[in-house]
């Protein structure tokens, strides 16, 4: 019954298990996963994922049924991500009064964070994030690199800009990283009339 | 002299009986401000898993004391755990916790998850303070924020 570490739940299950949750499901199965959720860093970071990309699919749903199907590769280029940052990854060092203390924030912690802020965004959906440069080392100069997809008619320089400010801003607010640069690759648009015209 | 680690887990939830000397700590991080919650230790050492009979995810408090010069695998010369559902002899082991406990504690670890708005330095930084406030300054404080 016991949830090891070595028996963690695939996405596939977190996605099952969100829609349980969604349906009042009760199973013994169910609550037994909740625990394990709940007591998981790593799976709750996915289900919180998890439960954007539905929130984001169903606004395009909503505005843009046409599109829809044909525009899946930000949906893709996001899940194929999602485990990667999920995963603690680093220990990234916070600096202490004292010498004997000893304080860390994970790195999965840091791409939640910044993927957080970046989905409060409209105009814009991040897919692939990463801290590049020694993350351990607390004064080694670290760029953000970020991919995203930009809707349609927003002005990416403007988007971008944005998107830069909260994730400066995120990051003094949750570790002491000394960013050096927040490098954002446009890859796409999403919600193109073109192809909703067709 | 013998040297104690806690390992502070969530313990079992707000209304269930808890651990009588393990429950002020995780109170009193859990006040802290911007904490959101305490997660169960990430690497409890195999070998006393494996001694209690608990699996990892269920043991919300490990105590190891180790002799002063003694080589890392002549280890655990007590170690204590509890198990969430072992309630019949949960006591018992309790008052062990309590008696190594309050005497001689030389440090403490935790893995946190924060709330939303909470300056993440700041608040681990807090809770060191809020756990000197009971062992002392002597204390080493780990805190590892896993969740945000
Ligand atoms: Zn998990």
């Amino acid at each position: 019954m016991e949830l090891m570490n070595n028996d963690e739940p695939t996405l596939d299950t977190l996605s099952m298990w969100l829609q349980d949750q969604q349906d009042g499901v009760q199973t013994p199965e169910h609550r037994e996963l909740t625990r394990h959720i709940n007591e998981c860093p790593s799976c709750s970071q996915r289900i919180a994922a998890l439960k954007r990309v539905d929130q984001v699919s169903a606004d395009l749903v909503s505005t843009e049924v046409a599109v829809q199907k044909k525009d899946t590769t930000w949906l893709d280029d996001l899940m194929a991500n999602l485990v990667f940052e999920t995963l603690a990854g680093r220990s990234i060092p916070l600096s202490a009064e004292y010498d004997v203390d000893n304080f860390s924030i994970t790195e999965g912690a840091i791409l939640a964070a910044i993927r957080g802020v970046a989905d409060s965004m409209e105009n814009l959906i991040i897919g692939r994030c990463r801290l590049v440069g020694d993350v351990e080392e607390p004064t080694s100069p670290i760029i953000v690199q970020v991919s995203a997809t930009v809707r349609y008619g927003a002005v990416i320089a403007e988007v971008t800009d944005r998107l830069r400010e909260l994730i400066t801003a995120e990051v003094h607010r949750v570790c002491e990283l000394n960013i050096e640069a927040i490098d954002i690759e446009v890859q796409d648009i999403f919600g193109s009339p073109l192809e909703a015209g067709e | 002299m013998t040297s104690t680690h806690l390992v502070i887990g969530p313990g079992s939830g707000e209304d269930a009986e808890d651990s009588a000397e393990l429950s002020p700590l995780r109170q009193a991080i859990l006040a802290t401000e911007g904490v959101a919650r305490i997660y169960p230790p990430a690497n409890v050492p195999s070998k006393i898993v494996r001694a209690v009979g608990v699996a990892a995810s269920s043991v919300r408090a490990v105590i190891e004391d180790f002799l002063p010069s003694a080589e890392e695998d002549a280890v655990a010369h007590r170690s204590v755990a509890v198990a969430e559902n072992d309630e019949g002899s949960s006591e018992i082991r309790d008052e062990k916790i309590l008696d190594s406990a309050s005497s001689e504690v030389t440090s403490i670890s935790v893995r946190i998850g924060t709330t939303a708005q909470a300056n993440v330095p700041q608040t681990v930084r807090a809770v060191a303070q809020a756990l000197r406030k009971i062992h002392g300054e002597h204390v080493a404080v780990t805190v590892d924020v896993v969740h945000i």
